[in-house]
């Protein structure tokens, strides 16, 4: 039998569907009649579009409403000076935080600037503590949260969703891990971590080479593809297992966007991301029509907030692709699961009429054993390929590995791919954080990150 | 609520008179007192040292009899009690351990960082350090009001600057703090600056060394931060800032077109801070203690004269600072200061006893160099001391001075720093002049002093410029 985990709140968190509507009907009410007082930007954008809070009647009426894409939002705030039009609190208010996203990569477009009233960063805490429950950090934990700390509004949320919960956090941040390894972990011996799956391969080898081991039974990543994937994860728990004194390490992967928050936490199940259906409304919906997919199909992950005040977003494309399940969970929560994130819909390789993203690969890499985990694929931007080339390092290997590496990806991938073997200095490898699907011109601009990543380690 | 014209964020504490501070004092003092005696067995032990019970603290005067703690009892405290297999603070916390919701850490100027765990309720709790009401009046004497934004530029992870966490516990969502905070972090300068100038940021919080670095790489980037940043107040910490290195304010003020204040803040000292007088760094009296005693046999000394600054932070607290010993240097005044406030002051940090070098049985301050060469016209204020051993084992100092490139008599300047800096250290240094850009500039905490007197020292040396050399920023 599965473990059932403790709720932060269990009243929300195993409402019944028809509940989880009617208070989602509610916010959203109140939510789309506050952006249209406050903020600039959806007033004209609701006027143009002939919407308006008066119409909505069910939570169906919400796809009559348009979306807002991060073009829309760059545009604005390269318009109209300081946050922009869409910001709906005045610098007045005291307590506000204002974080950016794209900090770690400049690849990824210009970036967003972003406003939290204090109300916004305690329901970002309240929902941090919901996820670190679910997640399976105890109370009696030390949790280490290893993010990049820059304008990463993410990385407070989980500081204060661990003081909410009540266990002791220790915000070591991205730099100077062997540091971090020898002064803190022998007087706080780490029971749970919050890190990304690239940088957990850097602190599992200095925790062994330090000879370390300690109490790890919670292990939490970010988005980037890897915590999801069923492959990797046996991949990771072995990795974590040889640093590890207790028995059942979880491996569980929280999804969150800067300019949204918090949106989804792996429970111990381990069986996709748990939404948070009273703080967001999650659509999924065709990236080319817009049209708003059935459960269980895969397309873009379209958000609306209900619980914000400092810059809510209606129909928030993220750009990620992903599939929901409504299903309930064996912990027995309710909301919804996100199935993993695939991948972000502009980084993908059109590979003979199908798009590749960075997670597909790694899943069909990381199911061989003697696979050393890095490698490289490069795009030429919107041209469509007709093979896919995956550059990877692998030290020495025989001829029949490299085989059979390009013959399962090929079958697994479903395109033909070619596998290029690398010496590690005409790899892009990372230390903190991974993109190993890019674009060729990138390519300076990501061997310089990865340098840079290595350095603040030294 | 917010009356944004008053001169004081809360007149009731900041124009107290000095009786009523005191008694406000010493209530607080007793109450702090009979609470660890009765919950730390660390502080018990202590006290029960020397045979003294909390019935014996009565007046501020006698406070003086328990005994002065410093860092390395503390660290002894956390080491003993893991090697009991108990959880690290468990001697020295007045709670159970387990409330700690997080853990901050000192910068370690001197070696090791020191930790220290905290409550929910502490985090949040008004007059909480950096968070809550004591921040607060610290940025309006700063010149900051509603609608001001604040970039906070600290270490917000690893080598965690003291406070610099603070903003990701509750710090950046409290009411107290009256500002829109960006947790800016150290680093990636190039995005900070495109930030700041974007969101019209007016206030910057940071370091000395790299409030006068970014001014540098904004002009690299055709970014005139006096122009296009908006930036009315900067608040500089956590190294000997302007108040106590002469023309960096200037220099500093000349760079951003902003007003300058400097902050002092250590454990169990609280946040002491500068008015718009710039003269000495205000005490929070309501929150903590600070006396100055003589580093050599420990005793109180009165106002006015010099020693080493110990903090005693006031009410109740989960890890209570008791006298500690910061080992900063300074005096103390209770004039009345021009901005009316009436809270003493401290008079200048110029830096810590342990930041002195010992050579042929001098004490070199690395401070007063500094202050030479930053108050010199013609230095760009950056300087190097080098420390050798010859054959004959006698140790020389070497020092390098960077000069302005508009400097046409580089001689004459040489000779005039050769003699002031000999006045001032009493020993003969070898003095070379290298032109502006050549020494390394080290934006989190300045190296001043490289000691090669030991081989093993001169290792250690060459490791740590192998590790800047891979620049550290950008």
């Amino acid at each position: 039998m599965e473990a059932m985990s403790e709720y932060w709140l269990e009243d929300i968190e195993t409402a019944s569907r028809v509940n989880l509507e009617r208070i989602q009907l509610e916010k959203l009410k109140k939510i789309i009649a506050y952006v249209e007082i406050h903020s600039e930007f959806y007033k004209k954008k609701f006027r143009e579009n002939k919407v308006s809070s008066l119409k909505i009647q069910s939570l169906k009426d919400l796809c009559s409403f348009p979306l807002t894409s991060r073009e829309e939002i760059v545009k604005d705030q390269r318009e109209n000076s300081r946050l922009g039009s869409l910001m709906c609190t005045s610098f007045d208010e005291p307590g506000q935080t204002i974080g950016m996203t794209g900090v770690r990569f400049s690849a990824t477009g210009e970036p967003i600037r972003v406003i939290l009233s204090i109300e916004d960063a305690a329901s970002q805490g309240r929902l941090g503590a919901r996820g670190l429950i679910c997640a399976g950090v105890e109370r009696k934990d030390y949790l280490y949260i290893a993010d990049f700390p820059q304008f990463n509004l993410l990385y407070m949320h989980l500081g204060l969703g661990s003081i909410n919960l009540g266990s002791t956090s220790i915000l070591v941040g991205m730099e100077r891990g062997e540091r971090n390894v020898h002064t803190y972990t022998p007087r706080f011996p780490p029971s749970s971590f919050y890190i990304s799956p690239t940088y957990s391969k850097f602190v599992t080898r200095l925790l062994k080479d330090a000879k370390m081991r300690y109490p790890i039974h919670a292990v939490l990543g970010w988005s980037e593809p890897g915590y999801s994937l069923p492959s990797w994860k046996e991949r990771f728990r072995g990795m974590w297992g040889e640093v590890s004194v207790s028995s059942k390490i979880t491996i569980c992967d929280v999804y969150g966007l800067v300019e949204l928050g918090l949106l989804g936490f792996e429970c111990i199940n381990e069986m996709g991301l748990h939404g948070f259906e009273d703080a967001y409304i999650y659509e999924i919906i065709n990236p080319k029509t817009g049209d708003i997919l059935k459960p269980g199909n895969e397309g873009e992950l379209v958000i609306t907030h209900l619980e914000r005040e400092g810059m809510p977003l209606i129909r928030y494309r993220t750009g990620d692709i992903t599939s929901i399940q409504y299903e309930p969970c064996n912990c027995g929560r309710t909301h919804l699961r996100l199935m993993g994130i695939k991948g972000r819909l502009n980084q993908g390789i059109k590979v003979s009429g199908q798009t590749i993203f960075q997670s597909n690969i790694e899943e069909a890499l990381g199911s061989f054993k003697g696979y050393s985990g890095d490698f490289n694929a490069t795009t030429n931007g919107s041209e469509e390929l007709s093979q896919l080339d995956i550059n990877i390092f692998q030290g020495e290997t025989s001829k029949q590995f490299h085989k059979e590496l390009e013959d399962g990806c090929s079958k697994k991938l479903g395109v033909p791919v070619a596998i290029h073997l690398k010496a590690k200095e005409d790899l892009a490898i990372f230390t903190h954080r991974s993109q190993k699907v890019f674009n060729t011109k990138d390519w300076d601009l990501l061997k310089k990150e990865a340098d840079k990543q290595l350095r603040a380690e030294a | 609520m917010f009356d944004n014209d008053r001169r004081y964020w809360d007149p009731r504490i900041e124009l107290m008179s000095l009786k009523e501070i005191k008694i406000f004092q010493e209530r607080k003092m007793r109450q702090l007192v009979e609470y660890v005696y009765e919950r730390s067995p660390f502080y018990r032990k202590k006290f029960d040292k020397v045979g003294l019970k909390p019935k014996h603290v009565k007046t501020l005067r006698d406070i003086n009899r328990i005994p002065l703690l410093d860092k390395y009892e503390i660290r002894e405290s956390f080491e003993k009690s893991v090697s009991e297999g108990k959880r690290p603070f468990a001697e020295f916390m007045t709670v159970a351990e387990e409330l700690a919701v997080t853990i901050h850490c000192t910068s370690g100027t001197t070696g090791t960082p020191t930790t220290v765990p905290f409550l929910e309720s502490e985090l949040t709790a008004k007059g909480f350090i950096a968070t809550g009401d004591s921040a607060a009046r610290q940025f309006w004497a700063a010149g900051l009001r509603p609608g001001d934004i604040l970039a906070h530029m600290w270490n917000l992870g690893g080598a965690m600057v003291g406070g610099g966490n603070h903003i990701i516990g509750k710090g950046a969502c409290i009411p107290e703090l009256f500002l829109t905070v960006i947790p800016c972090h150290v680093g990636n300068t190039e995005k900070t600056l495109k930030l700041l100038m974007d969101v019209k940021t007016t206030g910057i919080c940071c370091t000395p060394s790299y409030a006068s670095y970014m001014p540098e790489l904004a002009k690299k980037m055709g970014i005139d931060p006096k122009k296009d940043l908006h930036i009315k107040s900067i608040i500089t910490g956590g190294e000997p800032g302007p108040a106590s290195v002469p023309g960096l304010r200037d220099k500093l003020k000349e760079m951003w077109g902003a007003e300058i204040f400097d902050m002092y803040g250590a454990p169990g000292t609280g946040l002491d801070y500068e008015c718009e007088c710039h003269k000495g760094f205000h005490i929070q009296c309501d929150s903590t203690l600070i006396q100055i005693v003589d580093p050599k046999t420990g005793e109180e000394l009165p106002y006015g004269e010099f020693g080493s600054i110990v903090g005693t932070s006031l009410g109740t607290a989960a890890f209570p600072w008791l006298r500690f010993n910061t080992e900063d240097q300074g005096s103390m005044t209770e004039e009345l200061c021009e901005c009316g406030r009436t809270h003493p002051r401290i008079l200048s940090v110029p830096g810590r006893w342990d930041d002195m070098i010992k050579i042929k049985g001098f004490q070199l301050h690395p401070n007063s160099i500094e202050k030479v060469v930053g108050s010199t016209k013609g230095c760009t204020g950056e300087f190097l001391i080098i420390l050798e051993k010859d054959e004959k084992l006698t140790d020389h100092v070497y020092i390098k001075v960077e000069y302005q490139p508009d400097v046409e008599d580089v001689k004459r300047l040489h000779q005039y720093l050769e003699h002031a800096i000999r006045v001032v250290i009493t020993l003969k240094a070898d003095l070379e002049m290298v032109p502006k850009g050549t020494l390394e500039r080290y934006v989190m905490k300045k190296q001043r002093v490289i000691d090669n007197r030991t081989k093993d020292k001169k290792e250690k040396f060459d490791e740590a410029t192998k590790l800047r050399s891979a620049k550290y920023f950008d």
